[in-house]
């Protein structure tokens, strides 16, 4: 029985497209019937998603980039937001995050938002492990690749139970914002913040008051 | 009319305290034990001289009062030895020393002394002076028995100069001060003087009575002496003399008579006796008692005695009474006789009264010519002796009247002395502040300055700085970009074609050989791409050019500001960034000085700017086409200076070239 699959791909970065194209192509079962289209921005994105409904031919799988430059009207400002939209107008379809980002903290935003179907880190990635990933969407997901994997690992092993306003603290920090502008990225006030910095430094065993100190065990615990 | 001798009972005084200073050390010990030595009234008065003079010499050593003391020793025995120039000098010395140390009894018996000397040589205004100074000083110490004294003693010297009420006035203060005193000998010796001088003066004045009263008192006085016998034997002569005088002959003959019986007067005092004899006879020839021979038996008895003891004013009186008694008894050649004798007596010993008897006896024994010569002489010794006594009278009051003047004088120079140092100290506080002010102000000032100097420093430190925050925020910029560039770009690409190359690497098509061909030549491309970014990297596009960009922007803003043209060439190869901030800020201020000049003095259109570097050296060149000037005719302006002390202060050289019409041309030489 022939199954035909109805695939958008967002990305862009032409190359990586041709590159998932090419495997895909490659190593798809020979009942599997793939149709793919290509979206380079968030607007193409868009509009391919609405035209499918409305060709009453909605898509099976969405591969979608994090990075993507913002929509002509800015309501969409990256493949998280697009990945939400398509949630909402495709609740069907299956969707794979294919990302160069590797921080934990970007991983467990993305997979506590979108909950998606295959999540692959590119730098984990071969044409095997491709492959191997839409399958497994296909049939039987959802499909996380080893980084990804490795952090939810982590996360569950460890006793520590952070909330995500921690995370984004523990995150800020580590890219260099001072607590004082923690404020204007959070919209909590500085002694709550100062609060859960002081409880963040118990939960994490920190005894100095350096933030250093608390990134580091946060790092090395698999927070960051 | 009998007076005593002057007395100077001070220097009695002055041996008994000299011993009870207690000895400080071993010298003043030794010059204690000199002077009590010296003091001593039963050493030889050589010897008491030799030790005075010791401890005067060691006393040079010590202290102003230890000498004065050793000084008023020595004085002391010059008066016994009756050396009065010496006595003159030592307390003339004194009275300096004693003013030194202000010991004010050792000045008023210095004075005391001094008026003493001057008394014995009857030298009697100058005498008054210093008593009066004398006995002002004792007054001031509360000293009565010395006040008393001197008083006295002025009393006797104004009796000698018949100021009679001056003399009077004195001799009842001294009577006053005196009789508060224990009464012993020699107080009361002091008393008896003044009665007797009282006594004296109203005689003269013809109060008799009064005369009586006072010379009665000097009886009194005899009763309580123990040793009375000189003063009762001079009070009676004084009484019988009076009652004579008064013209009460009786009384006097009786008297006389009393004092001729007692005849151990002839044995004690034979001038007196004389005395005695020619008031018995005067009297006796007046009373008419006795034959003409029996009185001149009388006379030349008490003439004869007066001629042994050679008693000058025994026989002056005695002449005189004798004279009388010829005048009298019609023997004028007698009468002649002894009134010349008297006239001679009197010149010699300046007896003025007795002169002037003399010469009104002789105008009435003479005739003719004779008579009126001495009657013209009387008249006008009377007259001068009148202004004298008027004069030395006014010369006292003048002395009492000016030592007080002195005095308030001497207050007043005190006190203008006092505001003289009042106003110098007020102007020398006012100098003071004046100066501190001045000092403060030019501090203030070239504080001000430095702060100015500073703060310009500073903004020119503050431009750099911004431009180095503009820098670091176009390199993170930069840095941001390339980031993403190698993100977004080049590792997207990279990553597509490994996955694509991957998914191909199975196959062995003709296809796929080209397919991953052309995978192969994307790899070229993104090694190219990679090669961009790595050479946008190498290449600092900012570095170098910090601070030409701000000198481009004061050189804009400047430029426009004067509506002048600029160029500015500038050599790639200085690091600026090497350079000290000092060195760049100077560069600065230097450009901004020659502009203001340029604008101000050159009247220029263009003015070119070059930076070049040579063998570690900068040249920085300032070139405009204005008016130009004469370098070696005009002065040095504030620009041109500042120049200078900004060129010398980076150890640079300076060069100004400059042609009247053509322009002017700076060159500052700046080792790095």
């Amino acid at each position: 029985m022939q199954e035909t699959i109805r695939i958008l791909m967002t990305d862009d970065h032409p190359m990586i497209i041709e590159g998932y194209q090419n495997t895909l192509l490659a190593t798809k079962k020979e009942t599997q019937e793939l149709q793919i289209d290509i979206a380079n921005t968030c607007d193409q994105s868009m509009q391919l998603m609405q035209r499918s409904i409305e060709d009453e031919n909605p898509y099976d799988i969405l591969f979608m980039d994090i990075s993507l430059p913002p929509s002509a009207d800015e309501t969409i400002t990256s493949g998280e937001d697009l990945s939400k939209y398509a949630r909402e107008i495709l609740p069907e379809a299956k969707i794979v995050i294919l990302t160069m980002f590797n921080e934990p903290y970007r991983i467990h935003n993305i997979i506590k938002e979108i909950k998606p179907e295959g999540f692959v880190v590119k730098s984990d990635l071969t044409s095997r492990e491709l492959a191997s990933a839409f399958q497994a969407v296909v049939n039987n997901p959802p499909f996380y690749s080893t980084t990804v994997t490795r952090f939810l690992r982590t996360t569950l092993e460890s006793e520590i139970e952070i909330d995500d306003i921690d995370r984004k603290i523990l995150y800020l920090l580590s890219q260099g914002v001072k607590t004082k502008s923690l404020t204007n990225h959070l919209g909590v006030s500085t002694s709550s913040i100062e609060k859960r910095k002081k409880n963040l430094k118990e939960v994490f065993s920190v005894l100095d008051s350096q933030d250093e100190t608390l990134l580091n065990e946060a790092r090395k615990k698999g927070f960051l | 009319m009998i007076k005593s001798l002057n007395k100077l009972l001070p220097l009695a005084v002055l041996c008994l305290f000299t011993s009870s200073l207690f000895a400080q050390n071993k010298e003043l010990d030794s010059i204690i034990a000199l002077r009590s030595l010296a003091n001593d009234n039963n050493t030889q008065l050589e010897n008491r001289f030799k030790y005075a003079r010791k401890a005067v010499k060691m006393s040079y050593k010590l202290s102003d009062s230890t000498l004065l003391t050793s000084k008023r020793v020595l004085s002391y025995l010059f008066l016994i030895q009756g050396d009065y120039d010496s006595v003159f000098k030592i307390n003339h010395q004194n009275v300096k020393l004693a003013e030194k140390v202000k010991d004010t009894f050792a000045i008023a018996n210095a004075y005391n002394i001094l008026g003493f000397y001057h008394h014995i040589y009857e030298k009697h205004d100058s005498a008054y002076f210093y008593y009066f100074k004398s006995v002002k000083l004792f007054e001031k110490l509360n000293n009565i028995k010395n006040q008393g004294e001197v008083l006295a003693n002025m009393a006797d010297i104004q009796e000698t100069e018949r100021d009679y009420i001056g003399c009077e006035s004195n001799a009842i203060k001294s009577i006053a001060l005196i009789e508060q005193l224990p009464e012993n000998d020699y107080n009361l010796e002091t008393l008896w003087n003044t009665h007797n001088l009282i006594a004296i003066v109203a005689a003269e004045l013809e109060q008799y009575d009064r005369a009586l009263e006072y010379y009665d008192k000097t009886l009194d006085i005899c009763n309580r002496m123990q040793d009375a016998y000189e003063k009762t034997l001079f009070s009676n002569i004084n009484i019988a003399a009076l009652y004579r005088r008064k013209g009460d002959f009786a009384t006097a003959e009786r008297l006389y008579k009393k004092l001729y019986k007692d005849t151990s007067i002839l044995a004690f005092d034979p001038t007196s006796y004389s005395i005695i004899l020619s008031g018995l006879a005067h009297a006796k020839f007046k009373n008419n008692t006795a034959s003409a021979s029996e009185i001149k038996e009388l006379f030349n008895t008490a003439y004869q005695i007066s001629e042994t003891e050679d008693d000058e004013v025994g026989l002056l009186s005695i002449s005189m009474d004798m004279a009388d008694f010829y005048f009298e008894t019609k023997n004028k050649d007698s009468a002649r006789h002894y009134v010349d004798k008297a006239y001679t007596i009197g010149n010699d010993l300046v007896a003025n009264e007795t002169i002037l008897e003399a010469l009104l006896l002789k105008s009435k024994i003479e005739t003719g010519e004779q008579a009126e010569a001495s009657l013209n002489a009387y008249i006008k010794l009377s007259d001068s002796l009148q202004k004298a006594e008027r004069s030395i009278r006014n010369k006292f009051a003048r002395i009492d009247y000016e030592t007080d003047q002195i005095k308030a004088e001497k207050e007043r120079v005190s006190k203008e002395r006092f505001m003289f140092l009042l106003l110098s100290i007020g102007l020398f506080v006012t100098l003071a502040l004046i100066y501190i002010i001045f000092t403060q102000l030019s501090k203030n000032k070239a504080l001000t300055f430095k702060q100015q100097q500073q703060e310009t420093n500073e903004e020119i430190y503050n431009l750099m700085l911004s431009q180095q925050n503009k820098i670091d925020e176009a390199r993170s910029t930069e840095k941001r970009r390339i980031s993403e560039e190698l993100h977004d770009g080049i590792l997207g690409r990279l990553f597509g074609t490994r996955l694509s190359l991957d998914s191909l690497n199975r196959s062995n098509t003709e296809e796929a050989i080209q397919s991953r061909e052309s995978y192969i030549d994307e790899l070229q491309a993104i090694e190219q791409e990679i090669r961009k970014v790595s050479h946008e990297l190498n290449t600092d596009f900012i570095s170098n050019s910090r601070f030409i960009d701000i000198v481009k922007t004061l050189l804009e803003t400047q430029t426009k500001a004067y509506q002048l043209e600029y160029k500015l060439t500038n050599n790639d190869s200085i690091h600026w960034d090497a350079i000290t901030n000092k060195t760049k800020i100077h560069i600065y201020r230097i450009l901004q000085e020659s502009l203001q000049n340029i604008y101000k003095h050159a009247k220029a259109s263009k003015v070119e700017i070059s930076f070049s570097i040579k063998k570690n050296v900068i040249c920085l060149t300032i070139t405009d086409d204005g008016s130009g000037f004469e370098i070696n005719k005009s002065k040095k302006g504030i620009g041109i200076k500042n120049i200078t002390s900004r060129v010398k202060e980076i150890n640079g050289e300076l060069k100004i070239k400059s042609e009247l019409s053509k322009g002017t041309s700076i060159t500052i030489k700046i080792p790095i």
